[in-house]
């Protein structure tokens, strides 16, 4: 036993209903590292952190939180475990009727007796570590998509929990963001050292340079559990493919040389030519 | 996962009266499985409204949205019931020589039924509606599913300060609603129709008894609770919905709130009714 | 926020003001212990008559009636609620009498000439009891009035 494991599945079965979506997963991940969880959409990746944070309740074995098995635990021990993570859901999910400081400050507004003083200094300097302490007053709405997944991540951080899960934290946003994303999620690494993070992302350009141990999920069990070199160098044909989709398609070629038969775009130009106007 | 879809099961076998007995039963466990998911749903929402003292400000919020804003409607709708009851009653009592008692048909119409049952499903299309909805929307986007994650109890959150604000707003309205539609009978009945308004209220007072006010504002209390139930608990399962995903099931909940909640108002109504005679 | 408790307070000020109107005035809610005293009078036929029914003298109202019983020989006991500053005496003659001819049924009390006034818990022991129309018809059409 050389680390502390933050996150363990034991022979995990998870999904909802009567539809399995992950099958006899084992998965450990040591604690204060950034791992990257990735796969394609309908891979399974949702599932997984659903079942981590305790919304859903794998179909059998057992989910390890710090040591600690989540479903035998009771009530408030229940709770506190799942308080030791800190989670950025897709599009932030912040709640509309409430400005961005007061999301940021919900659980402390919520759950103790701190004054309204006190939480909003704190909610500050929690959105200042984002860059958005400009932005308190705003309703989620009113803010871009980057800054809402932001926010929403000023909120995980609150009170500096062991674990963050961020799901799908570039997705949706434009290079710039992604890359600024990136970067904020590095400098938490570096300003707390001993958090574990797992970024569940379909999006691998911008997690190899963060993640210490990648993940993929492929079809309901675990394709790859290794460092990101050693992803590149595999010779596994779905593995090949998922990594080279980046750099260049085939199908995307062909696509492009495709057209469309003259006399159906003659057709189609003809009946929008009083709708379109072209020169 | 979005694309885990729930298939409902359909029996197949020979026979069609087999087919029948089948589809007519799972419907019945269905419906079962609904109602029993409803009343832990509304007992949870009680339960979680002993916590009052700290949900105050959401309360606040809740009785302006539901209380504040159906004010004008409740008004309007009032005052034009009572006025159309004035003018049927005075030409209905009028072949009996009887409309002196114009006043008493009035205020009981009003008081026993109309003014709970109207200011209900008034409250539901307006309020109700928007419940659904709003709690719908933040289920499909996450919110609810985060406020778990940070253990803040969505029923503490935002069914409990609902059925609070409801408890506190559906009777004041009822009973804003019977006084306004008592008035709209003295404005057909006294002003128009040239009745003495003396008869009019004696009539009033000496008709009305504590059982019929007390019958009124139990309605009244009930009719909240069934429909905070209703409404909240359709767009608190928005996800579960077989027939729509994302908005479109945000939709046809909001619908099944409200055509439910009207349904249930007027079955607890006959319940209610045939209790108190 | 000052908007938000502004608005509530009208929407509670009226409220509060309609379901006073309702409780208090139309329903007849006693807030405060009632003012006055409980007379009893026993009748044979009460039908009708219902609880929160006036009590008057002259035509004037005096009191209401507070509770209906049936006692062991089979007779309506009636509790008559009488306002403090009307004074009964014990020969006083309650009876069950109609408003109109379809009307709400009341009690009429009709003062007697004794010295013994009637105090809390009293009985009117003299009762007319409820006229019954259809009764009376019958009798008048198959002749059994003497």
């Amino acid at each position: 036993m050389e680390q502390p494991l933050s996150i363990e599945l034991k022979n995990c079965t998870m999904g909802y209903g009567n539809f399995v979506v992950l099958k006899n997963i084992s998965l450990q991940i040591p604690a204060g590292r950034i791992v990257a969880i990735l796969g394609g959409s309908g891979g399974g990746k949702t599932t997984l952190l659903r079942h981590i944070t305790g919304l859903n309740r794998p179909f059998s074995g057992e989910i390890f939180l710090e040591g600690k098995s989540l479903w035998s635990q009771s009530g408030r021990d229940f709770q506190k475990l799942r308080g030791s993570m800190g989670v950025l859901f897709q599009d932030g999910a912040l709640l509309g009727q409430l400005t961005v400081a007061e999301n940021v400050g919900l659980r402390l507004s919520e759950l103790t007796k701190l004054n309204k003083k006190t939480i909003r200094e704190i909610a500050l300097y929690y959105l200042s570590l984002v860059d958005l302490a400009d932005y308190a007053e705003f309703y989620p709405t009113e803010l871009s998509g980057g800054m809402r997944k932001r926010v929403g991540l000023a909120r995980a951080l609150v009170a500096e929990p062991p674990i963050l899960l961020c799901d799908e934290p570039t997705s949706g946003l434009d290079p710039i963001n992604a890359a600024k994303m990136d970067e904020l999620l590095l400098s938490m690494k570096e300003r707390f050292p001993a958090m574990t993070i797992v970024s569940i992302s379909h999006d691998l350009a911008s997690v190899h340079k963060t993640a210490a141990q990648v993940v993929v999920l492929n079809e309901g069990h675990i394709a790859y559990n290794g460092n990101f070199s050693g992803l590149e160098n595999t010779q596994d044909p779905f593995l090949r493919q998922f990594i080279e989709r980046k750099v260049s398609s085939d199908k995307q070629e062909e696509a492009l040389e495709k057209s469309l038969p003259d006399n159906i775009r003659q057709l189609m130009y003809d009946s929008l030519k009083d709708i379109i106007h072209r020169s | 996962m979005s694309d885990c879809k729930k298939k409902l099961k359909r029996p197949v076998s020979g026979s069609k009266t087999a087919d029948l007995i089948a589809a007519i039963g799972s419907l019945v466990v269905f419906l079962i499985n609904e109602i029993g998911a409803m009343a832990l749903f509304m007992f949870g929402g009680l339960r979680a409204m002993v916590n009052f003292t700290s949900q105050i400000s959401k309360i606040l919020r809740q009785i302006a949205a539901i209380g504040y804003g159906s004010l004008f409607l409740i008004i309007l709708i009032g005052l034009f019931t009572g006025m159309v009851i004035g003018l049927q009653g005075y030409h209905t009592l009028s072949q009996f020589g009887s409309t002196g008692f114009l006043g008493s048909a009035v205020a009981l119409s009003l008081i026993r039924e109309l003014a709970p049952v109207l200011t209900a499903i008034m409250v539901t299309g307006r309020a109700g509606s928007a419940m659904s909805a709003e709690i719908g929307v933040m289920r499909i986007t996450d919110q609810i599913d985060a406020l778990e994650v940070m253990n803040i109890n969505p029923m503490n959150f935002l069914i409990a300060p609902r059925l609070t604000a409801s408890l506190i707003s559906f009777p004041l309205l009822t009973s804003l609603f019977a006084v306004v539609g008592i008035f709209g009978g003295y404005i057909t009945g006294v002003l128009l129709l040239d009745m003495s308004s003396g008869i009019y209220f004696s009539r009033i007072n000496s008709s009305v008894v504590w059982g019929d006010v007390l019958g009124c504002l139990v309605k009244a209390v009930v009719f909240a609770i069934l429909v905070v139930t209703v409404c909240c608990y359709k767009g608190f399962f928005v996800h579960l919905r077989l027939d729509g995903k994302g908005a479109e099931a945000v939709g046809n909940a909001t619908t099944s709130a409200v055509v439910l909640s009207c349904i249930l108002i007027l079955i607890f109504d006959y319940v209610i009714t045939s209790f108190h005679m | 926020m000052k908007r938000l408790e502004f608005t509530v307070g009208i929407f509670m000020l009226i409220g509060l003001a309609c379901l006073g109107y309702l409780t208090v005035k139309l329903g007849k809610l006693e807030v405060f212990s009632s003012d006055g005293y409980t007379v009893q009078a026993k009748f044979t036929s009460i039908s009708g008559l219902k609880t929160g029914a006036s009590v008057e003298i002259s035509g004037v109202p005096i009191g209401k009636v507070t509770g209906i019983t049936l006692n062991n020989n089979f007779l309506a006991v009636v509790d008559l609620l009488i306002n403090n500053d009307i004074v009964l005496t014990d020969d006083s003659i309650a009876s069950i009498k109609t408003s109109g001819l379809i009307g709400d049924k009341y009690v009429s009390v009709s003062v007697g000439g004794s010295e013994t006034l009637l105090t809390e818990g009293g009985e009117i022991s003299d009762t007319q009891s409820s006229l019954d129309i259809e009764s009376l018809i019958s009798k008048y059409l198959f002749g059994d009035v003497k």
